[in-house]
């Protein structure tokens, strides 16, 4: 059986979330009724990390480490997208260059991006500096990969329509490659929204002294497991928000393109 | 060329150039040096001003590869030309590091359209090349869409509209910005048979009323015919001319009349036992030129 009207759909997505809160607030000693199933330091109830997220907001930090990270974030992916579509570009044309460095290319990016953390707070220390160059380098392998091959597949015969109406290089680039190349880095927004946003954490895992990552570890440290939960929780809801919003403007931009071209 | 051909054309709605001559003196053309693949072998043959030619032949007979060397669009590493172009009195570079002759269109195989243009911006291509204002590319961009009876959907992306719009909108948007000598290679063979047959129609409309010269390569001998006031007959590669004759119907013709038609047939049959043998493929020559 399908679920076909979109409503009721959302309804019963929100039922089965409803119904494993209450659940879990069930054995986690909840409701007065002193089923405690799980340690409250391994799993707190969810009303326990919700007071926790209530404090967290009060207390101001919040509001500090999210617009810390979101900061780390959003400087990484800009950077990320233009290094890795100027350098894809770059390649995409000038051949002996990518013959060059493919295989490297090719290395660096099969390594998992977040062991470079370690290395990154050497170099450039504690602040936001380390958490931005994270970012950035987990953007720009999506990006400079996406422009690279995409710059394979610009269509030879459109390169031929617009020389034969005695278009110049110039506008070659900008009627035919510009578009083939912006749409191929449209498509690969979403996945360098949420890189952009695990770089900056992770950064702050490994060391920083503000931020969503780093307030998170403290909280570990400090065996603070509703406080874990509750960034757990603020990052995911942020992640969906920022991820929904690429989405929408690859949506927008791609508009020209067939439905299933969509992934 | 002469002032006297203008006379010929007095009347057409819009005022437009008479198509300059296309001249192809001695062309050969040699794919992959030495010993590679010769593609035209000293082809020569004249598109006169504003006259409709079509070319026939055989799959890879080299008649869009001579297409692509009036247009400057032959990859100067891959190929060996001889002979002589010429566009009107200017001497054509053959090969696609020369800049393609002003004036010139280029309808082809695949509509090649772009894909994140709309219909109307895709007319528009040239227009915006030759740097038009808004308002001017607007009112040119609604004449086309117009004539090519595309009103409805000038907002539409390619992958909207089917394979027959899409080829009318790349023969629009050569027109738009109104070349006088008009190459087409094959543009309608991967259109069904209705389609193509009002694409015809109108292509016909659309060359008499503009006197545009147009060079129409084709593998089908009825399309050949039914358009071309002249069929140029190609051989099997190395493409060589083996035939070139003036078909007896009046101009401007009607495809859907002329297809029905009983001379028009036998001319077809009569035609088709002088060429045959070229797309035969086992073919004896001496047979296919008698």
């Amino acid at each position: 059986m399908r679920i076909r009207s979109k409503r009721r759909l959302a309804a019963a997505r929100f039922g089965l979330l409803f119904a494993f809160l209450l659940l879990w607030e069930l054995v986690t000693g909840g409701f007065g009724l002193g089923l405690l199933l799980f340690e409250p330091l391994i799993l707190p109830a969810p009303s326990v990390i919700l007071r926790s997220i209530v404090e967290y907001g009060q207390s101001g930090l919040l509001l500090f480490d999210v617009r810390a990270t979101l900061t780390a974030a959003f400087l990484g992916l800009v950077l990320g997208v233009f290094g890795g579509a100027a350098f894809g570009v770059m390649l995409g044309y000038w051949r002996a260059g990518a013959q060059l460095l493919e295989p490297a290319m090719v290395a660096i990016n099969s390594l998992p991006r977040i062991t470079v953390a370690p290395l990154l707070i050497l170099w450039f220390g504690l602040g936001m500096t380390s958490q931005v160059v994270l970012s950035l380098f987990t953007v720009f392998f999506v990006i400079f990969w996406n422009t690279y091959l995409g710059i394979k597949t610009v269509d030879p015969e459109l390169l031929r329509v617009v020389k034969v109406m005695g278009g110049s290089r110039l506008e070659v680039g900008r009627m035919v490659v510009l578009p083939t190349v912006v749409s191929w880095i449209f498509a690969a927004l979403r996945t360098a929204v949420s890189f952009a946003l695990s770089g900056a954490v992770v950064a702050e895992f490994v060391g920083s002294t503000r931020g969503l990552g780093y307030r998170m570890t403290f909280a570990a440290g400090l065996l603070n497991t509703p406080r874990v939960f509750a960034i757990m929780t603020i990052l995911g809801v942020v992640s969906v928000v920022l991820v929904r919003g690429a989405e929408r403007i690859e949506r927008r931009a791609l508009r020209w393109r067939p439905d299933e071209q969509l992934a | 060329m002469t002032s006297a051909d203008n006379d010929t054309s007095a009347g057409p709605p819009r005022a437009a150039p008479d198509g300059r001559a296309v001249v192809i003196e001695e062309l050969s053309i040699q794919f992959g040096g030495e010993r590679g693949v010769l593609a035209t072998d000293r082809v020569s043959f004249t598109a006169e001003p504003g006259e409709l030619i079509t070319i026939i032949g055989p799959s890879g007979c080299g008649k869009s590869t001579v297409l692509n060397a009036v247009a400057s669009l032959v990859p100067e590493d891959s190929a060996e030309i001889t002979g002589s172009i010429r566009v009107g009195d200017q001497r054509i570079d053959p090969y696609s590091s020369g800049k393609t002759a002003p004036g010139l269109g280029y309808v082809f195989q695949r509509d090649a359209l772009m894909p994140w243009r709309t219909v109307s911006q895709n007319i528009g291509t040239g227009l915006e090349i030759r740097g038009l204002g808004r308002a001017e590319q607007r009112a040119r961009i609604d004449e086309l869409l117009g004539m090519v009876g595309l009103e409805a959907f000038g907002d539409y992306y390619p992958h909207q509209i089917s394979g027959g719009m899409r080829q009318r909108t790349s023969l629009a948007r050569t027109l738009a910005y109104d070349p006088d000598i008009i190459l087409m290679d094959e543009p309608f063979g991967a259109l069904d048979a209705q389609t193509r047959m009002s694409l015809q129609a109108q292509l016909i409309r659309i060359w008499h009323e503009s006197q545009k010269t147009i060079l129409f390569v084709t593998h089908d001998l009825a399309e050949a015919i039914a358009l071309g006031t002249r069929v140029v007959s190609f051989s099997r590669q190395p493409g060589r001319i083996i035939q070139e004759f003036e078909v007896p119907f009046a101009q401007p013709r009607d495809p859907f009349a002329l297809f029905g038609d009983h001379e028009f047939a036998e001319y077809q049959a009569e035609v088709w036992r002088q060429i045959s043998g070229e797309f035969r493929g086992s073919g004896d020559e001496q047979e296919a030129g008698a």
